[in-house]
């Protein structure tokens, strides 16, 4: 494992007010190093994915701090932390989320596009991924003519086209059968050894949760080592 | 994110849209087809009243009247009048005139009749100089000597009707001229020799030429017993002087109170009238424009709440706000010139369509009564200018681009988590 790429360091999150105030996270520390594949676990409502939106620059904490690749996130502006976003996160989420108006193709290559990455060298990286995840046949579909495996391994494919230093991902099995969702894990282990990214899954599922090199728990809004309570 | 590739997932957003994208065009299309066709029209009949106007007024020709038009313009012009006239720089022709109603009788197949004529007493040389396009013959000429018992017959005088002339030159006829005694009206009899006869040349703001009958001024002194003339007839050298001139003529008859009608000054009164109907035609199609932007606010704002989670997918994947808000802005722009440049040809042939069909007829029929010719008829072709035409393209893609500018920014300020959770 190399060195340190996210380190949160006592992360709290607090959702409304007065009576209805819901404390999320209650200062949580993590590090994830790179080239590690680290799980998060949690039942539904635990604060994982507001956690994953922290960690990943969607989101900010309310005290605490976040540090990506070095960077603390606390010192960008919007606009630097969707320069962040674009260059050093990618995101996997549970439902897919493919634009429905572009091809495959396209919203692979749409982060490309957002990083004015010219046309001529992103067609390239753009067939390789599809190659990458077993999708190069496919690039000319749309996302309503793809299977739920199809479009999630779509969604890694945009994710990881940018060759980003760390992916997040939601609940990437939440939406198929476990059947699909095992190739889907097996599909992100292979990436993150193979390009050497720290890859962060937050799902509820436990044996989802095994296959990562490290299991961390989410409860009461605090973060355990090991995936039982 | 470069612009074509913003301009590119805007064209991916619209086609997928293609219904909703087409509905927001409608209102852009018919705004702006209604600006061209309007200010076409506008212009068309800008011009042929122009045209008009300047058929029916000599712009370089000034009559001077005593006493102001509401007294009626009849007033005693002396020789040395005229003369004085003659010497203001810028002046090249000045007649006299005697105006009086005339009948002429005649006898077709045996029967007595007559027609009534405007008898107008001129100093036929400077009024051939005065109205060069209108004193055309089309027999005989100007007689010898100008003075005498001669006549120019105007077309209509000559020819009477049912295919009956009234004489050819050389020829006496009669004609009982009006005058007024000290309390009734009297018909005078008096005999002239035919000299010429008029071609059709229709009427000014004064004489009717079709319906005249023109006779030599010291003729009419001799007939009348009197030296002096109802109005005087000046003819300009530049029409663009002819307010100067008027207010020399003016100056010099001072305190005496004459009236020169300056025709440019009636004419740039019809402009500005005509300008205020192209201001109210524009404020039409204004309001077309503006429901129409209405219209893409509201189905823009719809497409962006329909597109939250997407736009939350385009952050996460680390768009800025102002790249969200560029895509918007340029679906709407897209929208807009689309729009716009197709309501170009459609103005144009819905503004062909209506100049076909309802403003194509003889404005006025009395002048067939009257003349017994039929004037042409009084037709608007459009006339779209390049002004107009560009600035409604620039006012649809205008009017899109600030309607969509509210959509855009929501959509741009929506927060990413948010947005990804929406459903």
């Amino acid at each position: 494992m190399g060195p340190e790429v996210v380190v949160a360091d006592r992360v709290v999150k607090v959702y409304g007010a007065g009576k209805n105030q819901l404390e999320v996270l209650r200062g949580v520390n993590l590090r994830a190093n790179r080239g590690e594949l680290l799980a998060i676990l949690g039942r539904s409502g635990s604060g994982k994915s507001t956690l994953l939106h922290i960690l990943g620059g969607l989101d900010r904490p309310d005290t605490g701090c976040v540090l990506v690749d070095s960077t603390d996130l606390a010192s960008l502006d919007n606009d630097a932390m969707a320069d962040l976003r674009l260059q050093k996160i990618g995101f996997i989420f549970q439902f897919f989320n493919l634009l429905p108006g572009l091809t495959l193709k396209a919203n692979v290559e749409m982060p490309l596009m957002l990083a004015n990455v010219p046309g001529k060298e992103s067609s390239p990286r753009v067939e390789e991924m599809l190659r990458f995840v077993g999708l190069d046949r496919r690039g000319d579909h749309y996302p309503s003519e793809l299977s739920g495996g199809e479009q999630q391994r779509g969604a890694i494919a945009r994710a990881l086209i940018s060759r980003p230093r760390v992916v997040m991902a939601d609940e990437p099995t939440g939406n198929l059968d476990s059947d699909t969702g095992r190739r889907i894990i097996e599909l992100l282990g292979r990436m993150q050894s193979e390009l050497d990214q720290t890859t962060i899954i937050v799902t509820h599922d436990p044996e989802i949760a095994s296959s990562a090199d490290r299991v961390l728990r989410l409860e009461g809004g605090m973060l355990y080592e090991g995936g039982d309570p | 994110m470069r612009l074509a590739g913003i301009v590119s997932f805007a064209i991916w957003n619209m086609r997928r849209r293609r219904l909703r994208t087409a509905l927001t065009m409608v209102g852009i299309i018919i705004g702006v087809a209604a600006i061209v066709a309007l200010s076409s029209l506008g212009n068309g009949l800008e011009h042929a009243m122009r045209m008009k106007m300047e058929q029916g007024f000599e712009i370089d020709v000034l009559p001077v009247m005593a006493g102001g038009m509401l007294s009626g313009g009849s007033g005693e012009f002396i020789e040395s009048d005229l003369e004085m006239i003659r010497e203001i720089p810028g002046v090249i022709a000045v007649s006299p005139v005697i105006q009086k109603t005339g009948i002429v009788p005649y006898t077709p197949d045996g029967r007595s009749n007559s027609t009534a004529c405007m008898l107008l007493a001129v100093d036929l040389e400077e009024f051939t100089r005065i109205y060069p396009e209108r004193i055309s013959f089309e027999k005989g000429g100007i007689p010898e000597g100008n003075h005498g018992n001669h006549a120019i017959l105007g077309h209509g005088v000559q020819h009477i009707g049912d295919g009956i002339d009234l004489g050819e030159p050389g020829d006496l006829f009669n004609i009982q001229i009006t005058v007024a005694g000290k309390d009734e009206v009297m018909l005078k009899n008096h005999s002239f020799t035919l000299s010429a006869v008029l071609q059709p040349r229709g009427a000014t703001d004064f004489i009717n030429f079709d319906n005249a009958v023109f006779i030599p001024i010291a003729a009419a002194r001799e007939i009348f017993g009197a030296n002096t003339a109802d109005l005087i007839m000046v003819r300009i050298e530049d029409p663009a002087g002819s307010n100067l001139v008027a207010g020399q003529i003016e100056d010099e008859f001072f305190p005496r109170d004459v009236r020169v009608l300056v025709p440019t000054t009636f004419m740039e009164q019809v402009d500005s009238l005509l300008a205020m109907l192209n201001r109210f035609h524009l404020t039409i199609s204004s309001v077309a424009l503006l429901v129409a932007g209405v219209g893409i606010m509201n189905i823009m704002t719809v497409t962006v709440m329909e597109r939250v989670r997407d736009i939350g997918v385009l952050k996460a994947m680390g768009a800025r706000s102002r790249t969200v808000l560029s895509i918007f802005l340029t679906e709407a722009s897209l929208i807009g010139t689309v729009a716009s440049l197709a309501g170009v040809p459609i103005g144009l042939g819905i503004a062909h369509l209506m100049s076909g069909f309802l403003f194509n007829f003889t404005l006025i029929p009395q002048e067939e009564l009257l003349t017994g010719i039929r004037p042409p008829p009084f037709s608007i072709r459009p006339m779209p200018t390049l002004p107009w035409v560009l600035g409604a393209v620039a006012v649809g893609i205008a009017v899109s681009v600030v309607f969509g500018l509210f959509p855009a920014r929501r959509a741009a300020l929506l927060d990413p988590v948010e947005a990804i959770r929406y459903e």
